[in-house]
Formats: structure tokens, sequence, C-alpha cells
């Protein structure tokens, strides 16, 4: 598992390539750290894992980023563009990253 | 004029008896499983699963990425992916069913035990499984909750002889999903 940034994309980017080629796409990212930059389409703050759902053009799915417990302390707002860090695990609906860090917000 | 009046008693009493919304939705749900033997305790969580519950026909189905697990140690998860499931191959896990038990559930407020067979795919085996639960309607949401164990050898999941006293042979399964309507 890489701890070192290999790609650094936009939610759209990351989301599109996986609707192309999952497998590709996995090749690319799959057990990566990803830097990825979206809009926040929603927040599901938890008291042991919460994540951010980012925005791409499809109408239900996006990027999900899981936050360690304890790991999101400054909570952006539904709307916000952000930078997150994560270990891509591959896309179920959505592309899932997980151990993620917030870069901005 | 009397089917009229009939058949509006009857739409009336169908819409107070049958759940709002028909089909609910999470991509949060949290899935965990506990490994328990003498030798070691072994738990991993996800939180990104995803589950469907359709309450027209009492249909549920979820599905996790293997990778998403976490563990408290990194080689226990490298080992889990690589040598034990292989999630290279087998990226996830489904489960798709039904709720047998009621056949027919209300939408009233309060925890309801039921029962939910159907198909479990994990690394590529399928199995025919029951499996406890509750649900719970509140104002908007819906809970879900089950316990259960699956064998690891039903998976044909090979645990080599080193670690084989490490590794229960009956791993508990931990699922709590809170789903929104899906509009």
């Amino acid at each position: 598992m890489s701890e070192e940034v290999t790609a650094q994309v936009t939610a759209q980017e990351l989301f599109s390539d996986y609707e192309e080629d999952e497998s590709t796409a996995n090749e690319k990212y799959l057990d990566e750290m990803v830097e990825v930059t979206g809009k926040i389409e929603r927040v599901n703050v938890e008291q042991e894992k919460s994540t951010i759902q980012l925005k791409t053009d499809h109408m239900m799915a996006g990027i999900i980023c899981e936050f360690e417990a304890g790991e999101l302390t400054n909570i952006p707002a539904e709307g916000d563009t952000i930078t997150v860090r994560g270990i891509c695990t591959g896309k179920l609906m959505d592309v899932v990253l997980v151990r993620c860090i917030l870069m901005n917000s | 004029m009397k089917t009229i009046i009939i058949s509006g008693i009857l739409l009336l009493l169908g819409s107070i008896t049958s759940v709002e919304a028909q089909k609910y939705f999470t991509r949060e749900a949290q899935v965990s499983f506990f490994s328990d033997t003498p030798m070691e305790e072994i738990e991993a969580h996800n939180g990104t699963s995803t589950c469907v519950v359709d309450f027209e026909d009492q249909r549920m189905e979820f599905a996790v990425l293997i990778k998403a697990f976490q563990f408290e140690k990194a080689l226990m998860q490298e080992h889990f992916n690589e040598n034990y499931m292989e999630s290279h191959k087998f990226p996830k896990a489904t489960f798709k069913g039904k709720i047998i038990n009621p056949t027919e559930l209300s939408a009233k407020k309060g925890k309801q035990d039921v029962e939910v067979q159907g198909t479990l795919t994990i690394h590529g085996v399928d199995q025919e499984v029951t499996a406890p639960g509750t649900i719970e309607f509140t104002k908007e949401n819906v809970m879900v909750s089950s316990v259960f164990t699956v064998a690891v050898s039903d998976y044909d999941i090979d645990i080599p002889g080193v670690v084989r006293d490490n590794i229960a042979k009956e791993v508990e399964i931990t699922v709590d999903a809170t789903l929104e309507p899906l509009k």
C-alpha cells in the first residue's frame, strides 16, 4: 500500500475513469494514495467513522471518502470544494477512498 | 356506488398500512467482522457498504468492497486481502435476499425482529444463508441491523497451517445501517 500520492485528479476524472473501464482504472488507482478535489455533495458525521461524498455528473453516484474516527476535526460544509487524500479501494456504486485526510477546505 | 365506497376504504387502509416510501438506501452501512480464538482476536470494519431495501417486495441487497475493510494491524489487512480473500480477484462481497419473516412488514415505529434469507457471495463463492436481524422505522429513516456467523471453509478460503489457530473457523459478522428513502 502506497503512502505517496500517485495521482492527483478531480472527483469527476476519477469517477469517469472507473465508468469507462473499471479494470484499467483499478490498475491505475487501486491500493494507491489518490488526491481528489471535488465539491461536497453530502457529509455524514458519525461517532466512529465519518464520510464525505464528492459530486460527479452522475445523478446517484460519486466518490465516497471515509475518515477514521477522530480524523475529521474541522467538518466542511456541503457545497464546499475540498481536496482529500485517501487509499482507493475500488468502485461499488461510488468510487471508495479510505483512511482519508482532508488537505484543505 | 357501493363498490366505489369499498374500494375507497380499501385504498385508505392500504395507504395506512403500507410503508410510505418503498425503497430505502445507504452507501454508509457499517459491516464488521470479528474472529475470536484463544490465540488472537481479530476485527475489521467497513463503513462504506451499500444497502438497498425495497419494502414493496421485501428484497434486500448489500455490497462491500473487500479492500475497504480496515484492520488495526496493516500486516493483517495485507494478509487478509492478498492471501485469504484474494481481493484483486474477488473485489466485492454481496448479499442478495429477502425478508422472509414476517412476510409483510408494517411501518409501525419501534424495533421489529426479522429473518432474512438469500445468497451471500464471498471470495467468489455463493452460499444460501438465513440470518436474524432487526428493522426499525424512525420518522424518516430505516435502521437495519444483524449479527450472524459464517464458516470460513464454506467460502473456499484457505487458511495456512501456521496461522490456523489464530483465525476462527466461524467469523461473526455485524451489520448496522441507517437507510434513507430513495426518491
